[in-house]
């Protein structure tokens, strides 16, 4: 178990294990949080599996781990390792099953006090139009050439059948389509479970709120973001649903014989992973596009039921009831980026499990409306506590592989929260305090209580503070649906 | 009061965000048996016997840990796209081939959606009741 001992302190908000620490590491960790958040840390198994991940070939500078941290498989949630193109490796694991899970955010001009009355009738219009549960199927049933154009073309196909505006598409990271995807390197299983689910939320902590911007802090950003204190906006936490699911699954299995084939030890089986270049890390590469891909078609075609839950809702109530796209971002993705590495402009492959891209101002990879600011960056909290929207900046760039939080990060195990609290009385609760809560489940509702979390606000001050992000507003929620 | 572990069994064991089993049994083949009721149990899969409904699955592996995760992962796959649960599992294992006899039932409800069954630090080892595993699903 790792000890507090066992860091150097770089700054209040920045700690090192250095490669000394055991024998195998090939880089240090390097963990943003303050020196509380950091102490929470060593109460799970978070921190040696970024020990454990520091141990993969090919890895760059260090293996760096969010302050929203926590215990997960193979990698820690939280995790960001960029391994050197093409030399380096591509892990499965540290990307995760729900490949490109990501979050959405829609901003309105609707202020909250002008539909307070219609908000029961709201949460009840968006759990109808947003399929959630398990194994939850959509409305829009694809054939195989559909399901295949989905992974090729992601929300970009989207567009083509008039359910998305070149705004979404501009204000989506890599315009909501990866190249380089291949749907023959998906599997039939994978596929299989694909056609029946684009559209839906899915379960376990995934979610759609509405929320109201309580407070700016950043007032130009929030202007080029369309975001305005008082009024309302969505935000739509999912991913690839099942075919992710499967894709992740399928190459475990099959990487387990690449380690084997390329020799490369490791310390959990769960960390598999191939050389970039070999045939079976492009495979993986290739599929995982296609399930990224079908996860940005997924927020988009939520969005769209979204649009016309709200548009039957408000209708004669407010005269502007367009949701405009702020931004939607990836948090379990690998991506071939190029950052500065002392000094030297290095491709590398970024893997981001429980981790969002957060591009600093000025980078091409922004749209340009955002160009000045930065990159917005989605941090979503835990039902009945603030969500926040943060921007990346220069020294995200310089010291995180552009990269920041993904949200609070659970501290109690789902047992334990089901213990401590009753579905019923937390939705009763939450309502009291004005937060309208649609959940399939109760005891599913209870294993997402608040108390479940870390504080949410805490987390991003810590990446506010070490400069990896900056903040811009905040918003509590007013709905929750949960699958 | 002298309680004696059963030769078989599953329990929950501690993890932050996930969920994890200890699964325990008298031989291996019990022991897929066991964590197949282990995870059924943390889905909250209820299911309705399907009369004379039976099916054989069968899987090759180099180890028995990729084994026992492409015989859960099937099952989980069968239980969220077919709504169908296995009842009465008898499983036979020799030389890296399982071979799975199972009456199906139908999947009334399903609670929990696991994602997927994971190779974190999952090993199959000897033990006081034969042998033992612990799985952490991906939730």
């Amino acid at each position: 178990m790792v000890a507090l001992s066992d860091f150097k302190k770089i700054s209040d908000y920045e700690w090192e294990i250095p490669t000394t620490y055991r024998k195998d590491m090939k880089v240090p960790v390097r963990i943003f949080a303050d020196r509380k958040l950091l102490e929470a840390c060593l109460e799970d198994q978070s921190v040696t599996q970024a020990v454990n991940a520091a141990t993969l070939p090919g890895l760059v500078g260090q293996v760096l781990v969010m302050p929203d941290m926590h215990q997960g498989y193979g990698f820690p949630i939280g995790g960001v390792a960029a391994t050197r193109y093409p030399e380096g490796v591509i892990s499965p694991g540290g990307i995760g099953y729900d490949i490109n899970c990501g979050v959405r955010l829609l901003a309105s001009s609707i202020p909250l006090e002008a539909v307070q009355e219609r908000l029961d009738d709201l949460a009840i219009a968006l759990d109808q139009a947003c399929p959630s549960g398990v194994g939850t199927k959509g409305e829009h049933k694809l054939n195989e050439n559909e399901l295949d154009q989905v992974c090729r073309q992601g929300a970009k196909w989207l567009f083509k059948k008039g359910m998305a505006t070149e705004e979404d598409i501009r204000r989506t990271e890599d315009q909501g389509c990866l190249d380089g995807a291949d749907p023959g390197k998906v599997s039939p299983r994978a596929k299989q479970r694909g056609k029946e689910q684009l559209g839906t939320l899915g379960s376990g902590n995934h979610f759609l709120e509405v929320d109201v911007i309580d407070e700016v802090f950043d007032e130009d950003a929030a202007q080029a973001m369309g975001l305005t204190a008082g009024c309302l906006v969505v935000m739509i936490h999912c991913g690839s649903r099942g075919l992710g699911h499967q894709v992740c699954t399928d190459y475990v299995q099959e990487l387990q014989g690449a380690v084997r084939k390329y020799g490369i030890p490791l310390p959990d089986r769960e960390l598999v992973c191939a050389p970039l270049t070999s045939t079976e890390g492009q495979n993986y590469l290739a599929a995982m596009r296609c399930a990224a891909n079908y996860a940005f078609a997924n927020r988009q075609v939520l969005a769209h039921q979204v649009r016309g839950a709200f548009e039957r809702v408000m209708r004669g109530r407010v005269n502007d009831r367009h949701l405009r796209m702020v931004y939607d971002i990836a948090h379990n993705i690998g991506k071939v980026e190029t950052h500065l590495i002392e000094g030297e402009r290095v491709k590398v492959c970024v893997h981001r499990k429980g981790a969002t891209r957060a591009f600093g101002p000025g980078h091409p990879g922004v749209p340009e409306e955002y160009r000045a600011i930065g990159q917005p960056v989605l941090v979503g909290g835990s039902m009945g506590t603030a969500s926040w929207v943060l921007i990346g900046t220069q020294t995200s760039m310089e010291k995180s592989f552009g990269s920041s939080c993904h949200g609070a990060g659970r501290v109690m195990s789902r047992s334990k929260s089901k213990h401590t609290v009753r579905g019923e009385e937390l939705r009763d609760s939450l309502e009291k305090r004005g937060i309208r809560v649609r959940a399939g489940s109760m005891p599913g509702l209870a294993e997402e209580a608040p108390d479940a979390y870390k504080d949410v606000d805490q987390v991003v001050n810590a990446v506010h503070n070490a400069g990896i992000s900056r903040k811009v507003a905040r918003m509590q929620p007013v709905i929750v649906i949960k699958g | 009061m002298n309680r004696t572990k059963p030769s078989t069994g599953y329990r929950e064991i501690h993890h932050t965000a996930d969920i994890a089993i200890q699964v325990w049994a008298d031989n291996l083949p019990n022991l897929f048996t066991e964590a197949a009721r282990g995870m059924y149990a943390i889905m909250g899969v209820a299911s309705e016997k399907k009369p004379g409904k039976g099916k054989t699955i069968t899987f090759h592996a180099e180890d028995d840990v990729s084994l026992l995760v492409a015989f859960l992962n099937e099952l989980l796959f069968e239980a969220e796209h077919h709504r169908t649960a296995f009842m009465d599992i008898l499983v036979n294992i020799s030389n890296g081939r399982l071979v799975a006899t199972l009456n199906e039932g139908i999947v009334c409800k399903i609670n929990r959606e696991i994602k997927a069954v994971t190779y974190h630090h999952l090993n199959v080892v000897e033990s006081q009741q034969g042998v033992e595993a612990t799985i952490v699903f991906d939730v």
